[in-house]
């Protein structure tokens, strides 16, 4: 009997009623890298005498606080923890097929949706909370009345553009991989492989620059697209 | 396909777990150790301030103190040279002042050789001419001439008050150049006993340091008319020394000097 394809990632165990997926086994696991090498990494962080990991995360941190400085004109010590996370999380998740066997969470919806979402209640919960509840409902009505429905529409496109884009470009790549490894062997695909890495770096970099375009939007610190 | 909503709220609380998680182990950690090194490298950098703003004025300090000793030793050369140049004029009026000493002693000697250098001059001038004139005059004199200036001798003593010769003249010397002969001898001591008396021993004798003449030459009194005296005379006049005149008394000795005979004699 063949087995059913499907986008869905496979149903690992059940907890109670709660269906454990492949997806979310695999982000605990990529949570457990992430934040073990944080652990490790500031165990003896030193002002004076950095070691070379030290160094390294010192430059992640230092590159995730100028994008934030540098595209939402914000303090980046406010925002580190989702702008930071994000990119890191989809970057890992995007690296971890390199791996043999493991897949990527962010080629499933509900990692990326999970992730849009939290970026669309954030952008709107800041935005409530810089401009006001009226004050940012009535960004809805800018530049006339009759822009609602498209502000409205738009809000939710480029959210639901977000996550698609990401796990579209994240899920087509495996694919692609995974038929030409079927069709050529093992050599042919390892320059697809290591396209993988650039369009892993890329997708989470459009994705956390996005997310801080939104973000700052809300506040005001970005002109509204 | 469709949408597993477990999977995507679970996602969500992963994201949020794992976003507080990264807060708490790396990004806070790197943001107190940044703010460590920041703190750091302020510290750092207001000591280097610090230091510099120190290095800053001692620098100037510094300039300020070379500055100072350039002045001072403007000053000190200012007042070197100063001195040196009032020393300098001192030393170059005592030089002056010696020089001119020097010169004037210079001077004086050379004038004073020049003088005697004059005088010797004239001296041998006039030596040199008495040497001639004695000569000339030797050659030229005889008994005629001795016997002129023997009468003019005589002429003298008879002007002399005659007790005088009579009392206190018991020998007379007759010298002549050139010498009388026996006849002229025996004339004038007839001659001369007539205007002296007979008393007086008279003796001839020839006296070549007359040149041309006659000497009486009584114990108190000469009487002369002689070329030697004209010439003493000639030399005293020119040697600018004191004059010997006709008629003078020169010393214990009277010694009476016709020169108007003399310049009678002379040929």
């Amino acid at each position: 009997m063949m087995e059913k394809a499907t986008l869905n990632a496979p149903i690992v165990f059940h907890v109670g009623p709660v269906p454990i997926g492949l997806e979310v086994v695999t982000t605990w696991v990529i949570m457990a890298v992430l934040v073990g090498g944080a652990w490790y990494g500031s165990r003896r962080l030193s002002a004076t005498r950095p070691s070379r990991f030290q160094v390294i995360l010192e430059m992640v941190v230092g590159f995730l606080g100028g994008l934030i400085r540098d595209v939402m004109g914000a303090d980046p010590a406010v925002f580190l923890p989702l702008i930071g996370t994000l990119f890191l999380y989809i970057v890992t998740c995007n690296l971890s097929p390199l791996i043999p066997g493991v897949k990527p969470p962010t080629a499933s919806f509900e990692t990326t949706g999970a992730l849009g979402l939290i970026v669309f209640f954030t952008v709107h919960s800041l935005g409530v909370r810089k401009r006001g509840l009226l004050g940012y409902l009535r960004t809805y009505l800018e530049p006339t009345v009759v822009f609602l429905p498209l502000n409205i529409l738009g809000e939710l496109t480029r959210t639901f553009a977000l996550m698609v884009r990401l796990a579209g470009n994240i899920m087509s790549h495996e694919l692609t991989i995974a038929v030409i490894i079927s069709l050529v062997g093992l050599l042919v695909p390892i320059p697809f492989m290591a396209l993988s890495i650039l369009v892993g770096l890329v997708q989470a970099y459009i994705f956390t620059i996005l997310a801080a375009v939104f973000i700052g939007g809300a506040m005001g610190t970005v002109e509204k697209g | 396909m469709h949408i597993d909503f477990w999977a995507l709220a679970l996602q969500a609380v992963n994201f949020a777990v794992l976003a507080w998680l990264l807060q708490r182990f790396l990004y806070h950690p790197i943001a107190r150790v940044v703010a460590q090194r920041r703190a750091l490298v302020e510290t750092d950098l207001e000591a280097a301030r610090q230091a510099r703003d120190a290095a800053e004025a001692y620098r100037q300090g510094y300039e300020h103190s070379i500055a100072e000793i350039a002045a001072e030793r403007e000053r000190v050369m200012a007042d070197a040279r100063a001195h040196i140049e009032s020393e300098r004029r001192q030393v170059i009026e005592r030089a002056g002042t010696q020089a001119a000493a020097a010169m004037a002693a210079q001077r004086r000697q050379l004038d004073e050789e020049r003088r005697q250098a004059a005088v010797a001059l004239g001296d041998q001038a006039v030596d040199l001419a008495l040497t001639l004139s004695q000569r000339l005059l030797g050659q030229v004199g005889g008994q005629a001439v001795t016997a002129v200036l023997l009468e003019r001798v005589c002429e003298h003593l008879a002007a002399l008050p005659s007790e005088r010769l009579r009392d206190r003249e018991p020998v007379l010397q007759v010298a002549t150049m050139p010498g009388l002969d026996p006849d002229g001898q025996a004339r004038w001591r007839a001659r001369l006993a007539s205007a002296i008396g007979d008393a007086v021993e008279i003796i001839f004798v020839t006296d070549e340091t007359l040149i041309a003449g006659a000497e009486l030459r009584f114990p108190s009194l000469i009487v002369t008319v002689a070329w030697r005296e004209t010439l003493a005379e000639a030399r005293a006049n020119l040697m600018g020394a004191r004059a010997i005149g006709p008629g003078a008394v020169q010393g214990q000795h009277q010694r009476l000097v016709d020169a108007e005979a003399l310049d009678g004699a002379k040929p």
